[in-house]
């Protein structure tokens, strides 16, 4: 009974999401400038080498290939820009007068706009290994696919908490606008959107995997080009664990600093 | 004595900015420390990179400093002077609130673009200048006047380009009720210039990144002009490609503005 609610939420946002199919569709198609990026860039890098940290050219397309479609399905960012801006602008109050939790109103949300997006990117990720066939490898058995894809949704939603804390945190600072774009831009470096953590220092990939922004995409990216699979429990576990730790943080958080919610703007 | 007259009322609108400023400190800050991270998150890395690599197409560790540092000052001054005048255009013209504008006594364009100038983003040249300064002294480089002169000359013109390319893009939005997408395009280009140093486009991708979209130039061009590989084809190339742009921004801002018909744009 508790669940339907939420999955109501999620069918409501999936319809909504229908009226910015124009800007979905765009955006997934842009994201091959950045697969076109990496091909350039790299081409160039490879000339007179087979491997560069353990990567061949081929390695190298499929790694950014799949990357792009991972990260495309991550529109967590909107959680931080819409619940800040309720916050600030009084809209918050809606939140409490309805039977839902804001936090479970916001997970089933965030995961029917992933839902909405899955088809498309996965439509637009075949066309570009088309595009890049001699360069794109995947060889991984249905199992470790399936672990990665788990790996992957503990990432999401891991995610969504850090997204809804920042959001959060709105009651104090009013505008966390400019703490949301500093998260984004040391994200992208941390998850491996720019380039494949493997190319840092041995000592230094050592501490990232402590931390869950390794296995948000780097992670499941790797085990679809089949590396690391023997640390899939290792991963499941820090996680699970992060995951636990987030949600005990943003309770805290939230209990303390919801106090200073006026209905009228914070 | 008219460019000292806009010049003029350039200081009055940053002297207005400024002290609406000062009353959020944070904000303040906000641009310097979101653009820092950027460069910083940049540097680190191309520092990855090149503990794989010796170099990128000829250009070592120093000259990608350099390029960084560069693309830092002209990012740090664009967001300082126009930048976020110019990304409100599209709002302006489609609630028809560039009524306003076009009633003043002076140029729309200029006063639409410098109205919201962001003092916070010009810090950001020192982390900008510190690495330029610490990529001339490894690699060599004899500081002349000639060579300052040159790449100042080159700064200004990136600028311009920029604000072209920018003006270009939001003018769009007299003719397009939406023009998301394009903006979310022109994001892609300036990510593509930042990341990616023009030596690495060749034949075709260095016809579209040069010519017919500009953004490949931004950084590269003053940077190989400091360290002595633009030649003279270079510099009138970039000329070129500057005026240019420039006629065609200012030819498309008109036809829009007489397209213009307040908020029933």
């Amino acid at each position: 009974m508790k669940m339907r609610k939420y999955l109501e939420i999620a069918k409501i946002t999936f319809k909504l999401q229908i009226a910015y199919r124009f800007d979905v569709i765009t955006g997934v198609l842009f994201s091959f400038a950045r697969i076109l990026l990496a091909f350039i860039l790299w081409s160039v890098m490879f000339r007179g080498k087979d491997t560069i940290a353990g990567f061949s050219f081929a390695a190298m397309m499929t790694y950014y290939i799949i990357m792009s479609f991972f990260r495309r399905l991550d529109l967590t960012d909107g959680i931080v820009w819409q619940l800040s801006a309720e916050i600030r602008e009084g809209q918050f109050s809606k939140y409490l007068v309805r039977p839902v939790r804001p936090l479970g109103y916001f997970v089933a949300s965030a995961l029917s706009k992933t839902a909405f997006v899955f088809g498309i990117n996965l439509l637009a990720t075949i066309g570009y290994g088309f595009i890049f066939r001699h360069y794109f490898l995947i060889r991984v058995s249905p199992v470790i696919c399936l672990n990665a894809v788990l790996i992957w949704l503990l990432g999401l939603n891991f995610m969504i908490l850090l997204s809804y804390f920042i959001a959060v945190l709105s009651f104090k600072f009013i505008d966390v606008g400019a703490l949301n774009m500093i998260k984004g831009t040391i994200l992208e470096f941390l998850t491996g959107a720019l380039i494949p953590l493997a190319i840092l220092p041995g000592w230094l990939q050592e501490g990232m995997r402590l931390f869950p922004f390794y296995y948000v995409y780097y992670y499941p990216t790797m085990l679809f080009l089949n590396d690391q699979t023997g640390q899939i429990p290792a991963a499941i576990l820090i996680m699970i664990l992060w995951n636990g730790l987030m949600l005990a943080v943003i309770s805290v958080g939230y209990g303390m600093l919801r106090r200073r919610y006026e209905g009228v703007g914070a | 004595m008219k460019l000292l007259r806009y010049f003029k009322f350039c200081g009055m609108l940053l002297k207005f900015k400024l002290s609406r400023q000062m009353v959020y400190g944070f904000n303040f800050w906000a641009a310097f420390f979101v653009d820092l991270t950027v460069f910083l998150i940049q540097i680190a890395v191309f520092s990855a990179i090149f503990l794989q690599v010796d170099t990128i197409n000829g250009w070592n560790r120093y000259q990608m400093i350099f390029f960084v540092g560069t693309f830092t000052i002209i990012d740090s001054l664009y967001m300082a002077t126009y930048f976020f005048g110019v990304i409100g255009i599209p709002e302006k013209v489609q609630s028809g609130k560039l009524d306003i504008y076009l009633t003043k006594p002076v140029n729309p364009l200029f006063l639409v673009s410098f109205e919201n100038m962001d003092f916070g983003s010009l810090l950001l040249t020192i982390p900008g200048m510190m690495m330029i300064g610490y990529s001339v002294v490894n690699l060599g480089i004899t500081l002349s006047l000639p060579k300052i002169i040159g790449y100042l000359a080159l700064l200004i013109m990136m600028l311009i380009l920029m604000y072209d390319l920018m003006v270009l893009v939001r003018s769009a939005a007299f003719w397009f009720t939406s023009i998301n997408s394009l903006q979310e395009f022109e994001n892609e280009m300036v990510y593509f210039s930042f990341r990616i140093p023009g030596v690495v486009f060749k034949g075709f991708t260095k016809l579209v990144f040069y010519i017919i979209l500009p953004y490949g130039l931004m950084a590269t061009i003053p940077t190989q002009f400091f360290t002595g590989l633009l030649d003279m084809k270079g510099w009138l190339m970039t000329i070129a490609v500057c005026g240019v742009f420039t006629y065609i921004s200012q030819f498309v801002w008109r036809k829009g503005l007489a397209r213009y018909a307040s908020a029933s744009s």
